[in-house]
């Protein structure tokens, strides 16, 4: 028998790799080298210097590491508590108690600010009947400092959360059972087996909480600016929206510095991420639950009194707010009314725009980026390419960097028209478009390269003994087995994308608003009632598209979608 | 009573039971090994034992003291037994001497008494210099070590083993056979020993104890097991020969009983209650030679030959019971082809109890 003729001489595998690299090298590297190359070389060494020597830029730094520092300490005391007893103890309902945790990270921290504005200002709906609200005319409580802490600890606790309870959940169970074997009870293993074993992921998780919150814009705006207390990102915020692009090479700067104290901190996780000893050898077999016994009762009270307390009630009170016929009237069933909702459906145009700006950028996203996972998954996990690794990781950078870094070093580029169209995408869709895909193109990597780790070499090794080319393995094997995983992976860039706000508010033109923008301004602007509807409208799509993502659960890999550990 | 005692143990994983009314006892001191298939249920067994499982039904004492039964659970670290894992679950963030340490220490036991015990135990294993180390910078066979004389330093009156020796190669395993030995015959603890490795458990264990599908089929001394199997599945899974159908002529009488096999008259070893009519003979290699001129024999065609250096290895398939397997040891300058007729004789058997 004579061997199958193989059609076609030319294998397309090089040219999908070299496109490949261009895309990541356009989407990542390009501008945050144009945005260093702006530090270093651009017209203005004196004007960096200028920047470095304004007192506005190191009281602004110094407000960054210290709200950042102190929400971090925040989420480690919260996370830390949360992973340990979702790993590793037999407390029952943990499926919804992780949900109900992981919502602060999902919920744009415009719309977590929103909410516990209204818990906590004087018209509060909750605490006021209870005679706890503040008097009115006294700022809120929340403003400065101390509550920027707050919301970005409780916002980036689901990192730690996450870092610990992953870690937790690679211990070898051997090594916790020799220890009780050895007689060490449940305090004596935590202390001298599992929290040793996991320091390294735990302290990734608080360096990756640290990286976030000296990012995180809503947090800032809506609690810093009323009270004039800057962070860097709203520094850079008020001087770009104040003077527009003449000022962009001094906000270059200023990103810059930003982005410094974030790759610190970058540089720290990955630091502790390598230092996680490789020598363990796990069975695999799932941990045996640590019995809670009589302590049962009051652990789960606590747990689900930190949901109240840190879900619940500001949701709650964003709920009652969204239902007040007027700014500081008391909520009851004869006053509830709808009118707040009619008027960002229906009659704010504003609202109406950028919902359908965001489902566009965020269904673009969620679209396109999967499709760029795929074959990159492939390099990167089955190939084992050195190049293609890289490349991965410079994608991680735009998504690790704080997205004010990003818009920044986007306006550089594309400012000028491009080469060739003679056009340029700046105060256009595009511009914001083109940020979206390089922001959250990792997100779709790092859910479809889990799954290429998952999946037998062997389904792409048979379809190429069949006499396959790439792109038809690509298409016909590998899309299918790995569909929902990059199901999954669209719908968190879905998720993330549709409540973006730290990109859009500086790359946003009139008619390009997006959800997070609306809600921002409507807020800032004090108009609490609208800005309560359409948060309470964002926050119903995250949860439903949350649990539609949950239904595709079983059939992926562990951990593929974040709340759902 | 000092040692353990199983009475009507049993765990079940949803319907299926993977371990059933296991009853044994173990006295201080013995060494015990298990064997068993794949999924017979060993490790469950023995996670039963050390209290990482709680048990269905059945209780477990150790030295008199109730561990388990449906109501009670002691939890695994106040049992106070050894225990070594396949994968030698050391900690990787603790030196070789506090990873031996660790039980004293949890023990409240002061720092100089714990140092000069654990200098004793990694000295009997022989890794005295080794205290200062991580368990990452040693060999595989060196961590089983480190692993034995963490449960040496306990001092327990029972450790549990579960394939210690599997991840190991061949060559380590005999100097790993050997430090096992040695902790049983210095600790006088009670052992028990699961492998996969009949050898192993016939060379290091006073008894064996053979599991079948979540049951103990038999627990006996090794020689018992090989030569006086309980069950037609003990007698498959231990030891090479053959299982063949044979008629007993005559019910048992002193341990023995006539048989009629393939119609040759022999007389083999039985149970004292055996009944005559149908049975099930067992008959390994050794029983098994090429009968003489005029003896009473039966036919068997030669199947396939192994050399072996020294002897071959025949497998045999009787003429009256194509479906049968019989096995054989000759000298090694035999020469049998296969397909070749011979004509056999057997010098002993055991009938294997029914039911
Ligand atoms: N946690 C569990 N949940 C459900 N079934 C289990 C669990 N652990 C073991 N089993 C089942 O119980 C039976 C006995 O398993 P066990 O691990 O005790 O076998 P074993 O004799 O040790 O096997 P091996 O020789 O392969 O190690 C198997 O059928 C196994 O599938
Ligand atoms: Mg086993």
């Amino acid at each position: 028998m004579s061997p199958l003729p193989r059609r076609g001489g030319w294998d397309s595998e090089p040219a999908v790799f070299l496109a490949l690299l261009l895309v990541i090298a356009l989407l990542a590297v390009l501008p945050l080298g144009r945005l260093a190359l702006e530090g270093v070389a651009a017209p203005g060494r004196s004007l960096l210097t200028s920047v470095l020597a304004a007192r506005q830029t190191w009281v602004a730094a110094e407000h960054t590491v210290v709200t950042a520092l102190l929400g971090t300490l925040l989420s480690v005391a919260i996370g830390v508590p949360a992973a340990v007893l979702l790993a590793l103890s037999d407390l029952r309902g943990k499926a919804v108690l992780v949900f109900a945790f992981m919502l602060p990270l999902l919920i744009p921290p415009q719309i977590i600010a929103t909410a516990w504005i209204e818990l906590c200002g004087p018209a509060s709906p909750l605490l006021r009947p209870l005679g706890l609200a503040p008097r009115a005319g006294v700022p809120n409580p929340l403003y400065g400092a101390g509550g920027i802490s707050l919301l970005l600890g409780i916002e980036h606790a689901p990192l730690v959360f996450l870092a610990l309870n992953a870690g937790l959940r690679a211990l070898p169970r051997e090594l916790i059972e020799a220890a009780q074997a050895s007689g060490a009870g449940f305090w004596r293993c935590l202390r001298d087996i599992i929290l040793p074993m996991t320091g390294a992921p735990l302290a990734a998780g608080a360096s990756l909480a640290f990286v976030s919150a000296i990012g995180n814009f809503g947090t800032p705006a809506l609690l810093g600016i009323p009270g004039g207390y800057n962070v860097l990102t709203t520094l850079i915020y008020r001087k770009l929206a104040g003077f527009g692009p003449t000022v962009l090479s001094e906000v270059a700067d200023l990103s810059l510095l930003l982005a410094i104290i974030a790759l610190i901190g970058l540089f720290f996780q990955g630091w502790a991420m390598r230092r996680r000893d490789t020598s363990m050898t796990g069975a695999g077999a799932p941990l045996r639950a640590f019995p809670l016994g009589r302590w049962h009762r009051p652990i789960a009270a606590a747990c689900w009194g930190v949901v109240v307390l840190i879900v619940a009630l500001p949701l709650g009170s964003l709920l009652a707010t969204s239902l007040e016929p007027a700014y500081g009237v008391p909520l009851s069933l004869a006053t509830a009314t709808l009118d707040n909702y009619r008027y960002v459906l229906f009659a704010d145009a504003a609202a109406g725009r950028a919902a359908l700006n965001s489902l566009f950028l965020a269904g673009a996203a969620a679209l396109v980026l999967p499709l760029l996972a795929l074959p990159l998954g492939l390099f990167i996990a089955w190939r084992g390419s050195r190049i293609m690794r890289l490349a991965g990781q410079l994608a991680e950078l735009p998504y690790a960097l704080p997205g004010v870094v990003l818009a920044i070093a986007c306006i550089l580029v594309l400012i000028r028209p491009l080469p060739l169209l003679g056009l340029s995408l700046y105060n256009t869709i595009w511009i914001m478009l083109v940020a979206y895909l390089a922001r959250f193109l990792t997100l779709a990597l790092r859910t479809v390269t889990a799954g290429y780790h998952q999946l037998d070499r062997a389904m792409e090794e048979a379809a190429q003994m069949a006499g396959a080319g790439f792109v038809r393995r690509l298409r016909s094997i590998l899309a299918p087995l790995l569909a929902p995983v990059a199901t999954a992976g669209a719908i968190l860039v879905f998720l993330t994308a549709l409540n973006e706000l730290t990109l859009s508010i500086l790359l946003w033109s009139t008619g390009n608003e997006t959800l997070g923008i609306v809600v921002f301004s409507l807020e800032q602007g004090g108009d609490n009632l609208s800005a309560a509807a359409l948060a309470v409208l964002v926050v119903a799509a995250t949860v439903l598209l949350m649990l539609l993502a949950g239904r595709l659960a079983r059939r992926l890999p562990r951990g593929a979608l974040p709340w759902q550990v | 009573m000092a040692g353990l005692s199983l009475a009507g143990l049993g765990k079940r994983y949803g319907a299926h039971p993977a371990v059933e009314n296991a009853t044994f006892e173990l006295a201080t001191g013995e060494f015990l090994a298990v064997l068993g298939a794949s999924g017979c249920g060993k490790t469950t067994l023995l996670r039963l034992i050390a209290g990482f499982e709680r048990a269905d039904s059945g209780t477990i004492h150790l030295g008199g003291t109730l561990l388990s039964s449906p109501a009670h659970h002691i939890p695994a670290e106040r049992r106070g037994i050894g225990i070594v894992f396949q994968n030698y679950a050391l900690w990787p963030h603790m030196s070789v001497a506090r990873n031996v340490g660790y039980p004293l220490e949890v023990r409240g036991m002061g720092r100089s008494e714990r140092d000069r015990r654990v200098a004793a135990a990694l000295e009997s294993v022989g890794l005295a210099g080794f205290a200062e180390r991580r368990p990452a910078e040693l060999s595989g066979g060196q961590r089983q070590r480190v692993a034995l004389a963490r449960c040496l330093v306990m001092g327990t009156k029972l450790v549990l083993l579960d394939e210690p020796l599997a991840s190991l190669d061949l060559h380590l395993r005999a100097s790993l056979q050997d430090a096992i030995a040695d902790l049983h015959r210095k600790s006088g603890a009670a052992l028990l020993y699961i492998t996969h490795d009949q050898a192993e458990a016939m060379a290091l264990a006073d008894r064996v104890a053979v599991m079948d599908a979540g049951r103990i089929a038999q627990i006996a001394p090794p020689a018992v097991i090989y030569r006086e199997p309980a069950t037609e599945m003990v007698a498959r899974f231990v030891g090479r020969g053959g299982i063949v159908p044979v008629q007993v002529t005559r019910a048992g009488e002193k341990g023995r009983a006539p048989v009629d096999l393939f119609g040759c008259p022999a007389v083999v070893r039985c149970r004292a209650d055996q009944p005559a009519g149908a049975a099930l003979l067992c008959v390994r290699p050794e029983d098994l030679r090429l009968a003489a001129r005029g003896e009473p024999s039966f036919e068997a065609v030669v199947k396939r030959t192994h050399y072996q250096g020294g002897s071959v290895a025949v497998e045999l398939v009787p003429t009256a019971r194509p479906g049968a397997l019989l096995a054989m040891t000759l000298p090694g300058h035999s020469v049998l082809a296969a397909g070749q007729r011979v004509a056999l004789s057997i010098t002993d058997g055991w009938i294997v109890p029914a039911g």
